[in-house]
């Protein structure tokens, strides 16, 4: 978009009126974002806080050519790990059963009852490395290998990390289920 | 309404397109943020530089003239205190213009001289999860970080500049509260694969502290299966027993074991109630190595862009040269919390590949040396 050039050039040049228009423009998009891998909202907000702070402080650096929504969301992404880091590597050592069990697909029933806020709500229940590699395998589409250098976690434990939120997602969302029913 | 979907296909379809508002304080807070503040005044002063820059250089040769004619005049001096207000500011900032200038233009090799300094010294100052490697990086930002800057400080100091002494100052401080880029992204060169046990999490001291767990035998207390570094120490124990003897041959509450290869450790444990009975303790081991980068991509995006080596467990003398064939030695420190940002004398590299070698010694003072090759991505 043309008017998105003007804009970043203007960022780039430390223009607080067009910072403030690029966070009007893309901050409920990057917000969403932080609301995935955040524990709650408060958490959520630091991290786009932070997020964006960095966004228009390196602006300067980046490449007008360049997809500069990716680049954004990458950062955001970047610091939403960082703010659990040290919680994502959590286990000195791992079971043997988890490097050998079948990681396949996890099925559930679809139904018009989950609806996105509750299943935010189970995301966010999620511990904080299971919820990580969840939103970045599942929703942000990066792979186990990227997932594993980002997070410093091997590349097997990011497979079983993944499986275990989708076994925890798929009890959580079938008791709810049960639950809604049975009213 | 029976149809069954595999689940991260449910919670990708309902999060499509999901936007959210954050809290109306929110920008006010950003708005700000000191690091931003300082951005922004500092890219303020380049733009009044740009505009200023040709009447300030009409000033300063008006001036040059007027002091090289009219020697020590009352003329002179009124010009002079004229100018002494303008021309300080205007000579530094017209020093700063050059050097930030080519930003906008994003040709960039001067500009790219404060982006190393930002990469390097923003992360030592906030790994502060370990007190005692602070003092270690603290000490070595300067050394080479300090180079770039320095170049521009001929410039700078010039003696019509008492205020822009503190640029160089907040350009650090800046920096340090930047976000730390995450050196664990780095990409791995040896993935940790241990045939045992999955070695994710790398223990940070050769001697586990393993907790207590109950045994089956009553108040019987024994380790807890663990795994440490390949060739490092590990103490395992049995309490409130009457009588242990470990299937190495050691009779104690303890024993100290250095493994080389998973192993299964067993005791024969003679119980208060007189009861014999065994317990089996297993034992993995981590390839504690060195996580060398293959490549990196030094653009500011926080992901990668450095190279910069871990390493696990205790290790001396590390030692990193980077260096490529044209132009010999690029880059050297002897501090493993230290990263290369892809520039040489200031200026950034392009994309290509590099060489390296690593040395240090490990726990046991074995030298080992490590050569290889690093891509610079652009």
């Amino acid at each position: 978009m043309e008017s998105d050039s003007e804009l970043i050039r203007k960022c780039k040049e430390g223009d607080p009126k067009s910072q403030a228009l690029l966070y009007q423009k893309y901050a409920p998009m990057l917000m969403a974002i932080c609301l995935r891998y955040a524990r709650n909202e408060e958490d959520a907000e630091d991290i786009l806080h932070d997020s964006f702070v960095k966004i228009l402080t390196n602006i300067d650096k980046m490449d007008e050519d360049k997809p500069y929504v990716s680049w954004m969301k990458t950062i955001v992404v970047n610091t939403a790990i960082n703010a659990y880091r040290n919680k994502v590597r959590t286990g000195v050592a791992v079971d043997i059963e988890d490097v050998e069990e079948q990681l396949g697909d996890v099925r559930i029933r679809t139904s018009d009852f989950l609806t996105r806020d509750i299943l935010m709500k189970f995301i966010s229940e999620l511990p904080d490395g299971y919820r990580t590699v969840f939103n970045l395998f599942e929703i942000d589409g990066y792979s186990h290998l990227e997932i594993s250098e980002m997070t410093g976690s091997s590349y097997s434990t990011v497979r079983s990390q993944l499986f275990k939120a989708k076994q925890s997602l798929k009890k959580k969302i079938e008791k709810y289920l049960a639950e809604i029913i049975e009213k | 309404m029976d149809k069954e979907k595999e689940i991260g296909e449910i919670f990708r379809e309902s999060l499509e397109g999901y936007q959210a508002e954050p809290s109306a304080e929110l920008w006010g807070a950003i708005a700000q943020d000191k690091t931003l503040v300082r951005f922004n005044r500092r890219h303020k002063m380049v733009r009044i530089a740009k505009f200023a820059v040709v009447p300030v250089i009409a000033t300063v040769a008006i001036v040059t003239a007027l002091l090289l004619s009219n020697g020590k005049g009352d003329n002179t001096l009124a010009v002079a205190s004229d100018t002494d207000t303008v021309v300080p500011t205007a000579t530094t900032i017209t020093t700063t213009t050059t050097v930030t200038a080519p930003a906008t233009e994003t040709a960039a090799p001067i500009v790219n001289t404060p982006q190393p300094v930002r990469n390097q010294t923003s992360i030592y100052p906030t790994q502060t999860t370990d007190n005692q490697k602070e003092k270690i990086e603290s000490s070595t930002v300067p050394a080479t970080v300090t180079k770039p800057v320095e170049t521009a400080e001929p410039l700078m100091a010039s003696e019509f500049a008492p205020t822009r002494n503190t640029t160089l100052p907040e350009i650090e401080e800046v920096h340090r509260s930047l976000p730390v880029p995450n050196r664990n992204n780095n990409h791995k060169k040896e993935l940790d694969r241990s045939d045992a046990v999955v070695a994710d999490q790398l223990p940070t001291s050769s001697d586990i502290q393993v907790e207590p767990k109950a045994g089956r035998s009553g108040q019987l207390t024994f380790s807890k299966d663990t795994s440490v570094c390949r060739n490092s120490n590990l103490t395992l124990y049995v309490y409130n027993a009457l009588d242990v003897h470990w299937n190495i041959g050691v009779q104690g509450e303890t024993v100290t074991i250095c493994p080389d290869e998973p192993t299964l450790i067993s005791a024969t444990v003679t119980t208060y109630e007189k009861i014999d009975t065994t317990i089996y303790i297993h034992v993995g081991v981590f390839n504690c190595g060195l996580w060398i980068p293959t490549a990196f991509t030094p653009n500011g995006d926080g992901l990668n862009d450095e190279f910069l080596v871990q390493a696990p467990a205790e290790i001396t003398r590390y030692e990193c040269t980077i260096y490529d064939r044209s132009r010999g030695m690029l880059f050297r420190t002897t501090n493993i919390h230290q990263g290369w940002d892809g520039t040489f004398n200031g200026k950034p590299l392009p994309f290509g590949t590099y060489s390296y070698i690593i040395t240090y010694f490990d726990e046991a003072g074995v030298k080992h040396v490590e050569k290889g090759q690093i891509t610079l991505i652009r």
